[in-house]
């Protein structure tokens, strides 16, 4: 009898097969029609990077696709590493379809839209979310058409959506977690296939077949940093054997290249940091009842947004790529000279030149410029000057506290001990302290040309 | 008013000239600032629970106007950070709004408590008093599972209760 299935085509992963006759199969095709996952295509993998790699115009709906069909692989490649009465077939389809849903929250131009949320937001403690706690209410919520769909296909009143809310939330301890979250996750083995496919980047190549085929399964013990009471947390996670150390080696490095070429790009910063300016002053003029001098509607799904002290699930929800930027459109004619400004230098792609600081080893000039650039800033209250602060790590996910033990990459030695990579690869082990570079933006060119003047 | 990374420095030196772990500094901060030293860091939920990307930046700017220096060392095979200050550095007279042997003596409650306990801490009070969970005993177990266990959030409930910050 032939089999019903539906099929999508992905430039990085070829022909993905949805099986109409697998409850998980078919539960994702069903998520993938649901208004929040369509939304996804109005959401940019990584956002203004298009305004410097041309081709990176790839959203966060194909990724999440991409996401979900690595899932399956991994899964394939962990099961018989498992013993079959420690198999849970309940816990594999929560991880398969946490894969697919796991960026659902994403806010337009994501990192810049959550910059100044965290801004407007500063004073209100507990006001601000991060993207996965909103991924996490959009799952769960109880008239949801996510929630609706997993009812429909697992029933137990949609049980299954606070599962997935849970995974995607708790730190992961088991090996199905760590398919969606772990050095070697789905998500990870997705965007750096995609996002090096899409910009054309030449950061180094990822052999995923020999490390897929290398992967094991291991439980890690590891005391929160190097703490001497108490016993120690265990997860359950993926390692590499030693054959694969190098492949293992290369992939952080070519992780850590397109950090630093593509994701931390000082154009693409810069825009970052004009749109998060620009969110600012609209959400100022909002606070503000002037309505009419932002240009915008008032029905516009920014001033709908920024008008709520506590913004709904559904007005979150209104806001994407394609919104902001018709946002930006309307304010090139906006009354507000300042939010004119803005807007036009995002549509008409005008960028910033940043000075750079070295914050490692600083020089005398860097001592000079950046108290310089301190006392401008305190009279301009990052106005017109903003600061962009990138954590680079070869290990480290930027903005987190510490490795967590599921992050971290193991290798499993000839005698089936297992060691962290940092502890066993040079590269690695001299570039596991974050790299932090510090960047000044000037909106008005010839403030940043005096302070380029500065001599040491 | 004392900018953040000279409160970061200031604390570092209270803490006697030297502060083990990220994810420890983070929490000893939040639960200061809820003990009334408010050093104006915001913070939200993210992955160990309460987080200021505000500290993150103090911390960098410490390293470069006031001696601190971080080392990462490895103990066990799991890269931590030292937080170590160098150069002389005077005794404040206080660390925002609290004074200096106040914080001192909440340093010593927290400076050589587990990590993980500390992330409980905090994420205890956050849970209760910034999100208002009400069921936030049950919510605990749901974020942290896996890191409750083994007395460790019983050690969490007793260090708010000996800072007198815990819920009921």
């Amino acid at each position: 009898m032939a089999r019903h299935t539906k099929r999508l085509r992905d430039p990085v992963h070829g022909l993905i097969v949805f099986d109409m006759a697998d409850e998980v199969d078919r539960a994702a095709w069903k998520l993938i029609d649901t208004p929040e996952f369509q939304r996804l295509r109005r959401v940019k993998q990584l956002g203004f990077s298009e305004l410097v790699f041309p081709g990176a115009t790839h959203n966060r709906f194909s990724h999440s696709i991409g996401v979900f069909h690595v899932a399956r692989q991994l899964m394939d490649v962990a099961k018989p590493l498992i013993a079959q009465d420690r198999w849970s077939e309940q816990r594999r389809k929560v991880a398969l379809l946490s894969a697919l849903l796991h960026d659902l929250g994403h806010g337009p131009f994501s990192h810049a839209f959550e910059v100044a949320e965290q801004e407007r937001l500063k004073k209100v403690p507990g006001a601000y979310k991060h993207h996965e706690a909103w991924t996490a209410d959009i799952i769960r919520t109880k008239d949801g058409n996510v929630r609706n769909v997993l009812k429909e296909v697992f029933m137990a009143d949609g049980a299954m959506a606070d599962d997935i809310a849970a995974l995607l939330t708790a730190t992961p301890q088991d090996i199905y977690a760590a398919v969606v979250s772990s050095s070697f996750d789905a998500d990870r083995l997705d965007y750096l296939q995609r996002d090096k496919l899409m910009t054309g980047s030449g950061a180094g190549g990822i052999d995923f077949d020999w490390l897929r085929d290398n992967l094991r399964v291991v439980k890690v013990r590891g005391e929160s940093e190097g703490s001497v009471e108490g016993a120690a947390l265990e997860v359950e996670t993926f390692c590499f054997t030693e054959k694969a150390s190098q492949a293992a080696e290369a992939f952080l490095l070519a992780r850590y290249h397109l950090f630093s070429q593509v994701y931390y790009h000082k154009t693409t910063r810069g825009f970052e940091r004009l749109l998060t300016a620009f969110l600012q002053q609209l959400a100022l003029l909002i606070r503000e009842k002037k309505f009419a001098d932002s240009g915008l509607p008032q029905n516009h799904p920014l001033v709908d947004y920024y008008s709520t002290k506590t913004p709904t699930l559904r007005q979150y929800l209104e806001l994407d790529d394609t919104v902001v930027w018709g946002a930006l459109e309307a304010a090139c004619l906006s009354n507000d000279s300042h939010l004119k400004a803005l807007a036009q230098r995002l549509r008409n792609r005008k960028p910033m030149k940043p000075i750079e600081i070295n914050v490692v080893s600083p020089t005398k000039l860097d001592r000079a410029r950046r108290e310089h650039i301190d006392q401008l800033l305190e009279s301009d209250g990052g106005k017109t000057i903003y600061t962009d602060r990138p954590k680079l790590s070869v290990y480290a996910d930027h903005r987190k506290e510490d490795v967590p033990l599921h992050k971290r990459v193991y290798i499993q030695r000839n005698d089936s001990s297992v060691d962290d990579i940092a502890t066993l690869s040079g590269p690695i082990g001299s570039l596991k302290e974050p790299q932090e570079v510090l960047r000044y933006y000037f909106l008005d060119e010839s403030v940043r040309k005096n302070v380029s003047e500065i001599g040491g | 008013m004392t900018k953040l990374h000279e409160l970061v420095a200031d604390l570092v030196l209270l803490a006697g000239g030297e502060l083990t772990g990220r994810v420890r500094l983070q929490k000893i901060m939040y639960l200061l600032d809820h003990k009334g030293m408010e050093s104006g860091a915001g913070y939200f939920y993210y992955h160990y629970g309460p987080y200021s990307e505000d500290l993150w930046d103090a911390v960098s700017d410490a390293k470069f106007f006031d001696g601190l220096r971080e080392e990462i060392v490895s103990a066990g095979g799991s890269p931590f950070s030292i937080f170590k200050l160098t150069g002389s550095r005077a005794r404040p007279a206080g660390v925002g709004k609290l004074p200096s042997d106040v914080v001192a003596n909440h340093l010593g409650k927290m400076k050589n408590v587990n990590s993980t306990v500390l992330e409980l801490a905090s994420t205890v009070h956050w849970l209760a008093f910034v999100e208002k969970v009400p069921d936030w005993k049950s919510e605990i177990h749901i974020r942290k599972a896996g890191k409750t266990g083994q007395g460790r959030l019983e050690k969490a409930i007793k260090l708010l209760k000996d800072l007198e910050i815990a819920p009921t």
